[in-house]
């Protein structure tokens, strides 16, 4: 139901379409970049100090189409933070024409899409999200193209990103055929229901349709082919976009969806969620090793981080009590969020650099940076130590909170010794490939520090983007010092949101629930590591 | 049940027998003198065997797009033109709650017409309709 609330909610999206609309219109009328960069500036401003304002409620109502919870709210911020950004380090990056206004409105209208998809609450308005997110990008890559090798990238996401989408909305009609309802609240208390009563052979393949629909959005195994051509063909900004977009994406929806739908999966389903991420993680990081381009190398890091998140996603579906389901969802969003910092970094300093003239393309080319660059040098050195997991950056945090939420699954769930084995089997896999990770990581970080220019030509950059870069190092920096604050937030987002929509799915009564709740809140101080 | 799918079946059968027909009849009586021209994948009239990066004008393509979204305003006009009359339209739905009044339904069509305007506008400035 649309009402006034509704719409009160939604300025933040709304100031960013209405923006985004406006700067494309004005691009015609021969407005002058400059004015067109400093407009998208100011509508992520908007949006921002317009987020700020409204409070969260954590009711999930079965006739509402948004969600309003902690969760949305989480996922919203990590979005808006990304696309300011992305939106001021990435101006004076691309190749100067024209279509500046596009490109930033086009971008304005895919983080748009990103925080619809955190707070949609109707499996309809959840995919029209998703598709604003998609369509765009397509555009962008387009216009990002420079030759037949980048006409190719783009043409190749477009035709496997309707793909995916069509896999999506295949699974999402298989839901409505089951359960009856787009509402994501009442659908998962349907499927419940469901499972009760027959037809419960169905119901993991809708699952599993919404799941590798999704999964393309991460570029999870066997959705991962893409990646690496896509990313090598594209701008860095455009990389850049396409390697936080559609993980934020991909997040929000799996999280959102298996906590709303929250029925006991069976060992084999949760095979299939930790056999994804094992193969992913190490896919990516083995992937990674033999790269000499940058962008590809960051592809397949790109890919190695998906298998890292999907980590928590397989914790939360294995998870059999509220302590499992909220460590799962936690560490994701943690992860999530540095992740995408550190990524926005990486490629807003890597857009910046010029090489005569020419964005480098290969790791040869940035040996030697920290003597021309070092403050540059120093950042990407931060992103990709944290990327690596190195202890006190914030990188750290997000991959000890996955580990321990698989291992202490594991314990907890004892009585069924191939769950316990699959999540013990992850937290082994994943702290391998935080090792194999390091060692294509450091060779960045040699490179930049250690080696001689190749040639006498060492790359410069343009003075916005190292600044950007500067500023999410010492972000980065800052969680990693002080990971408190944004761990106890994230888990009070998933006591507060995911504990009580699988407990509705699940149909466990009022009174088990609120034990639940407070259990976890007067844990919340802490770190998951020490409790 | 029946008579409702009755008509859908009728068509169906008459669509399959019509193609069929007009193949066999084709194949039956018509002159078979095969040039290698005609021996060719028909494709609009376009050599159809030719590399994939070869350039090709995209003005078509423009106008085609601009005609699909007039297309789609249409559509949905149309319903809302219907239901603004008929007695189980929008007032009945509005007398249930649905809603908040005309004037509401009236300004959300208004609106999204003026985002297809919008649309226009953008490509009328960027030369989209301009058949150079």
């Amino acid at each position: 139901m649309t009402d006034g609330a509704t719409i009160q909610r939604l300025i933040p999206e709304i100031i960013l379409v209405l923006g985004a609309s406006a700067i494309i219109l004005a691009s015609p009328f021969h407005a002058s970049a400059s004015v067109l960069r400093a407009a998208g500036r100011a509508v992520v401003l908007a949006a921002v100090l317009f987020l700020v304002g409204p409070g969260t409620q954590a009711v999930l109502q079965s006739d509402r189409i948004l969600f309003a919870d902690p969760l949305s709210m989480a996922l919203r911020w990590v979005t808006l933070i990304a696309a300011a950004i992305f939106v001021h380090g990435g101006s004076r990056t691309e190749r100067q024409d024209s279509l500046e206004g596009e490109r930033i409105g086009l971008t304005l209208f895919v983080f748009a899409g990103c925080m619809l998809v955190a707070a949609a609450a109707d499996l309809s308005l959840l995919f029209v999200a998703l598709e604003l997110v998609s369509i765009p990008t397509y555009t962008l890559l387009f216009l990002g193209r420079r030759d037949v090798g980048s006409s190719e990238s783009s043409i190749k996401y477009f035709l496997l990103s309707i793909f995916s989408s069509a896999f999506f909305l295949y699974g999402l009609a298989w839901v409505y055929l089951l359960t009856g309802t787009t509402s994501l609240v009442s659908s998962g208390s349907a499927a419940n229901s469901i499972l009760e009563h027959g037809w419960s052979g169905m119901w993991p393949w809708a699952v599993l349709f919404v799941f590798c629909g999704l999964g393309f959005k991460l570029a999870a195994f066997p959705l991962h082919f893409y990646a690496p051509d896509v990313y090598q063909g594209a701008t860095p900004m455009n990389a850049g976009l396409l390697a936080v977009a559609p993980k934020i994406v991909g997040v929000a929806g799996l999280l959102r969806l298996l906590a709303c739908w929250g029925p006991e999966f069976n060992p084999a389903m949760v095979a299939v969620f930790a056999v994804v991420p094992i193969i992913t993680m190490s896919v990516g990081n083995v992937g990674a090793l033999w790269q000499s381009h940058l962008r590809r190398l960051l592809a397949y890091s790109s890919i190695a981080h998906a298998g890292y998140l999907l980590i928590g996603v397989a914790v939360l579906v294995a998870g059999v009590g509220p302590t499992g389901w909220v460590d799962g969802a936690s560490s994701t969003l943690m992860y999530l969020a540095v992740y995408a910092i550190a990524s926005l970094g990486t490629f807003c300093a890597l857009a910046g650099l010029r090489i005569g003239g020419q964005v480098p393309e290969n790791l040869d080319e940035l040996a030697g940076l920290a003597r021309r660059e070092p403050w540059l040098a120093f950042a990407l050195s931060v992103f990709m130590f944290s990327m690596a997991g190195i202890p006190p950056l914030a990188g750290f945090w997000g991959k000890l909170g996955l580990f321990t939420g698989a291992v202490r699954v594991a314990q907890a769930v004892s009585s069924s010794p191939q769950v316990a084995n699959w999540m013990l089997a992850l937290a082994v896999v994943g702290v391998l490939n935080a090792a194999v990770a390091a060692a294509y990581y450091l060779r960045v970080v040699g490179t930049l520090w250690f080696r001689t220019p190749m040639i006498d030509d060492v790359p410069r950059s343009e003075p916005v983007p190292r600044q950007v870069a500067v500023l999410c190092a010492i972000l980065l920096l800052a969680i990693g010092v002080y990971p408190q604050a944004l761990i106890s937030g994230f888990r009070g987002a998933a006591v507060t949101s995911i504990v009580p929509a699988v407990s509705d799915a699940r149909g466990l009564p009022p009174a088990a629930r609120k034990l639940a709740e407070q259990s976890l809140v007067t844990r919340l101080p802490g770190l998951s590591a020490n409790d | 049940m029946v008579d409702q799918a009755l008509p859908v079946l009728l068509f169906l059968l008459a669509a399959g027998a019509l193609s069929v027909g007009m193949v066999v009849v084709g194949t039956l009586f018509g002159p078979r003198r095969a040039t290698a021209v005609k021996r060719m994948p028909y494709e609009s009239g376009m050599d159809p065997i030719h590399d994939s990066r070869r350039r090709f004008d995209v003005r078509f393509h423009l106008v085609a797009i601009a005609f699909l979204i007039f297309d789609v305003e249409l559509l949905f006009l149309y319903p809302w033109a219907v239901a603004s009359h008929h007695p189980q339209g929008i007032d009945a739905a509005i007398a249930a709650g649905a809603g908040s009044g005309r004037g509401v339904v009236f300004c959300g069509v208004l609106f999204f017409l003026g985002l297809v305007v919008l649309g226009l506008v953008y490509e009328w400035k960027r030369g989209v309709l301009k058949w150079r």
